[in-house]
């Protein structure tokens, strides 16, 4: 049987509100530009009715 | 058969996940994030995904591991997204590439599981400005992936 590592397994810092990591997060190029390119997509080409409820929960 | 993947560290409050791949380049760690969009909708999150770069704090999405474990990494993706919906199972997620050839790989992971995938999930693909449900061997450059209601 395998045996899991220990340092197999990154250990995450829970990112807290207003902490040093969300500051990087919200600084983030990457999460910035993909956060940017997905609402653009879905608000200009928006997906059938069913599943625009669905995001927004309405369903 | 069961497939071949990577353990995961997750942190469910913050919907981040992290594995190393490994292979002949040696251990590089691995993360998907799911960024929540209310903008759009309460249940929406785009999926971000890449090497972690641990001394930028960030994720690089244009990285090119050749790690030569590239269909054990992209299993261990599909687990993440898996159970990141059983978490939160109305969850609606946008995937688009960093590059035309990282969404076409996507596409390709889609559809070679596709039989598996139909069973329990939604997919859609955006083709030019319309969204349609996903088909086999069409070229999408936007995926939405979401649980179905049965």
């Amino acid at each position: 049987m395998k045996t899991k590592k220990k340092h197999d397994v990154y250990k995450i810092h829970r990112v807290k509100p207003g902490s040093k990591f969300a500051k990087l997060l919200a600084n983030d190029p990457v999460f910035i530009r993909k956060g940017e390119e997905c609402v653009k997509s879905l608000t200009e080409n928006p997906p059938p009715e069913w599943i625009l409820k669905r995001m927004r929960g309405e369903d | 058969m069961e497939q071949e993947k990577y353990d995961i560290g997750r942190n469910e409050d913050t919907f981040e996940y992290r594995f190393f791949s490994e292979g002949p380049k040696g251990k590089i760690l691995k993360a998907v994030q799911f960024q929540p969009k209310p903008k759009v909708g309460r249940n929406v999150f785009n999926l971000a995904f890449g090497d972690w770069d641990e001394s930028k704090g960030k994720i690089d999405d244009r990285a090119i591991s050749n790690n030569g474990d590239r269909v054990k990494v992209l299993h261990t993706v599909a687990d993440v997204v898996r159970e990141f919906i059983n978490l939160w199972p109305d969850a609606i997620i946008w995937v688009q590439g960093s590059t035309l050839s990282r969404t076409r790989l996507y596409q390709m992971s889609i559809a070679s599981f596709w039989k598996e995938i139909r069973q329990e999930f939604e997919v859609w693909g955006k083709l030019g400005e319309e969204w349609e449900s996903f088909r086999k061997g069409v070229n999408y450059r936007e995926f939405l992936l979401f649980k179905k209601i049965n």
